[in-house]
């Protein structure tokens, strides 16, 4: 065991911190490439990303390098580690991050950034960049990379987009430079002429890295298998990655694209290698938009003919289900867990307005079919503060679920709202957002003219708006993040961590005004994440903008035909 | 109908987990080994186990068991099994039965405790007497180690499955409460059959 029983025996998940997982790796360290492999939220969220299980496997796949674990201690596990004065160590082997060549975080979220401080610091490591030397460097990867400005000053080198090929290519530079040197400019230096690096002080610009063909690319067959329950505790094969629906408040619609997906052959073959060696009694099949795969009729025939009489349960998020045939229902089990629909907006000019393809007749086919199936509960989701929102807007969302509630008596109608937090790299960058205050009022409303028996549910304002401030703020930010975290800012994802007051004061500290992040931003202005070129161009998302804000929806360009977003051509 | 009955150990950094991550963990387990066992009816089948009673959480098990029930008799499940558990399970035994009784059976367990502290052994021994507790043996071992955690405590009692026996875990808030501790090691030695 990796900690002292004693200190395990006194947290209150101790089974967090033990490793230990059927299929996870120990190699001899011996002249081998060593990565620490950072998630900076709880061993339960980490264990269900993707990304992070495929950057693992690929590092541990090659001979010359070996990846371990570590993710973000829940805080009486840190305050237990910082009183007996031990380090933070990774699952695999026990040693300490010091020890490795490369601390790599995977930051898929803005709310997780407090937590990168607490892992730096409890690796021994200072927080800041410009006050480490040496080994080990301190690289980052996934979606918040594409608006990294508040967390430059913690991070030596930044990856860009999909992480598959980059991270070969950051090893082989790191090897090259491990043997002819030990200046670490020099590294930074050599790292910086990768395409998709972005190393701060090197850099000027960086370009998203891209996998053309996803069919190809390395897929974990033999992912981890964690010894206590995880979010998403099943196997995982990724269909397809990318989406051109083009909802426009929607930033994984534009940064994953072009729309790649693996072939039917391809899934099939990795679904039975990975429930081989996993034993999982449930797949999962990951995509932005699960009805667009243009094989659904030959996976749902897969899983009718191949998985359900092995006893393999099915999960399709993203799936809507007023798209598939009903001979399918019985095989997907989110529909046993309760079917979830986002129509966003409460009225369909709103809906135009983020491009938000569903009308309120695919509306009550879903809940129609809900109700005949008699599976008789549905969670909808909507946001509000999005732009050009008016009070019928906010009305119509009572309206309409209603009107579901008069029609679908039996129907158990679970909603959540959430604000919108605009988000860069999408049409929306320029829009504003709207304060908790107004918040608090548009949820009022929404209570006030609600039938009673449908369940409300909302997200704090106050933690979209710091999600907001997070995403869109410069490097100037990354002060209040610090002063934040000095004062106890830990797991601002989770509402029983959460403290708006920790942060409100250290916006204050740090002189950043917090309506400046909110306001509506000029067509001229330039952005703190410019310098990031995802592919997309900042015309087609301003025209988009402006179609929007006109109410004037567009069809997935799939079906309709190029708009000359340029990722493409990119 | 066969069942069969796997006696293993549970141990290392698997201890830290809690009876329902056991159950999913033996699922798993019996899917990779592709045994043919028995499921349950219905949408999410599962397989047809029964434990010993749950070990608390940060708990060794040294001897616990699980029985099987098999579609058909399978002769080398014990290596099947040992080629895929994760650290922390390990398979000793495996025997075929007719009939699967552990929740009759199994009455309770003989439980070990070790710790470091300098516990004081007249209130250690009222403590253990306020539950109603007589068999119980009682060592502590100097270490050569300094510090004043320098001695080696070991307890090892017989707790019953009945309302009448307090569970292990108050044994360790006893113990917690006679002065600082630090565990070393908790374990269920065996089980006690009726």
């Amino acid at each position: 065991m990796n900690y002292p029983f004693d200190l395990l025996y006194r947290v209150k998940k101790p089974a967090s911190y033990i490793g230990s997982e059927y299929n996870s790796v120990r190699k001899n360290p011996d002249g081998k490439v060593k990565i620490a492999l950072a998630f900076p939220d709880t061993y339960e969220v980490g264990m269900s990303n993707l990304g992070f299980s495929i950057i693992y496997d690929i590092i541990n796949s090659r001979e010359d390098s070996l990846a371990e674990r570590l993710f973000a201690p829940w805080v009486d596990m840190e305050g237990l580690l910082r009183e007996r004065k031990i380090p933070l160590l990774t699952l695999e082997s026990g040693r300490s991050v010091k020890e490795f060549d490369i601390l790599a975080f995977s930051i898929p979220y803005e709310l997780n950034y407090s937590n990168i401080l607490t892992i730096l610091d409890l690796c021994g490591l200072s927080i800041l960049s410009s006050e480490r030397e040496g080994l080990p460097l301190v690289i980052a990867g996934g979606q918040c990379t594409t608006h990294p400005s508040p967390i430059i000053p913690f991070i030596d080198c930044f990856a860009v987009g999909d992480g598959e090929e980059v991270i070969n290519e950051i090893i082989d530079v790191f090897k090259e430079w491990k043997s002819n040197s030990r200046d670490k400019k020099e590294l930074l230096s050599a790292l910086s002429k990768i395409e998709g690096v972005y190393v701060p002080g090197i850099s000027k610009t960086v370009k998203r890295r891209i996998v053309r063909d996803l069919d190809k690319a390395p897929y974990p067959t033999k992912p981890l298998v964690p010894n206590t329950e995880v979010i998403h505790d099943r196997a995982v094969v990724e269909i397809m990655r990318g989406c051109t629906r083009g909802c426009r408040f929607c930033e994984a619609g534009f940064l994953y694209r072009p729309v790649r997906e693996r072939s039917l052959e391809t899934i099939k073959k990795l679904s039975t290698e990975i429930l081989t060696s996993t034993g999982y009694e449930e797949i999962g099949f990951l995509s932005l938009s699960a009805s667009d795969y243009s094989n659904l009729e030959g996976l749902a025939r897969y899983i009718k003919e191949s998985l359900i009489p092995s006893h393999i349960s099915v999960s399709i998020p993203s799936l809507r289900i007023d798209t598939i045939s009903g001979e399918f229902y019985e095989a997907i089990g989110e529909i046993k867990r309760g079917l979830t629909f986002a129509p966003e907006a409460g009225t369909q000019r709103l809906r135009d307005v983020i491009n938000k393809n569903i009308t309120e007749e695919d509306i009550f086919k879903t809940i129609d079919i809900v109700s005949k199936e008699g599976w008789n509960a549905v969670k909808l989701y909507f946001m509000i503060g999005l732009p050009t929102e008016r009070e019928e807007d906010i009305l119509g969302i009572a309206e309409l679920l209603n009107d579901i509630k008069r029609r679908y008596r039996k129907v158990d109608l679970n909603v959540s709202i959430s604000l919108f937090v605009p988000k860069p790299h999408t049409p929306f960058q320029w829009a504003g957002q709207i304060t908790p205050e107004e918040a608090e009022e548009k949820i009022r409303l929404i209570k006030k003219n609600l039938d009673r028996r449908i369940n409300l549910s909302w997200h704090d304002p106050k933690v979209s708006i710091l999600e907001g401030i997070l995403t869109r703020g410069g490097i100037e930010v990354s002060n209040a993040i610090i002063t934040a975290w000095k004062r106890g800012a830990r797991f601002d994802a989770w509402t029983d961590r959460f403290s708006w007051d920790i942060w409100e004061e250290s916006f204050r500290e740090n002189n950043i005004d917090i309506n400046v992040y909110l306001r509506e931003r000029y067509y001229s202005e330039a952005f703190p994440w410019d310098f990031v070129d995802v592919g997309i161009s900042k015309e087609f998302l301003w025209n988009e903008y402006q179609l929007g804000l006109s109410g004037i929806r567009r069809e997935d360009c799939r079906k309709a035909g190029c708009y000359n977003c340029g990722v493409c051509s990119y | 109908m066969v069942f069969a009955r796997i006696e293993y150990r549970k141990f290392g950094p698997l201890v830290f987990i809690s009876h329902l991550d056991l159950i999913r963990c033996w699922e798993r387990i019996v899917r990779r080994a592709n045994i043919r066992v028995s499921f349950t009816e219905g949408f999410h089948p599962r397989p047809k186990f029964s434990f010993s009673p749950p070990l608390p959480v940060g708990f060794e098990g040294e001897r616990e068991l699980l029985d099987l029930r098999l579609e058909e008799p399978s002769f080398d499940i014990k290596n099947k099994i040992n080629e895929v558990v994760p650290y922390g399970i390990y398979v000793n035994n495996v025997f075929f039965i007719p009939y699967s009784d552990i929740g009759d059976s199994i009455i309770g367990g003989l439980y070990n405790f070790q710790w470091l502290g300098n516990t004081d052994r007249d209130r250690l021994e009222e403590g253990l007497k306020a539950f109603g507790l007589q068999d119980w043996i009682y060592s502590t071992e100097q270490l050569v180690q300094t510090g004043i955690f320098n001695l080696k405590n070991s307890l090892s009692v017989p707790l019953l499955f009945r309302k009448d026996y307090p569970s292990p875990k108050k044994i360790v808030e006893l113990i917690d409460n006679l002065g600082e501790t630090v565990w070393l090691k908790l374990s269920r030695v065996q089980l006690l059959e009726r």
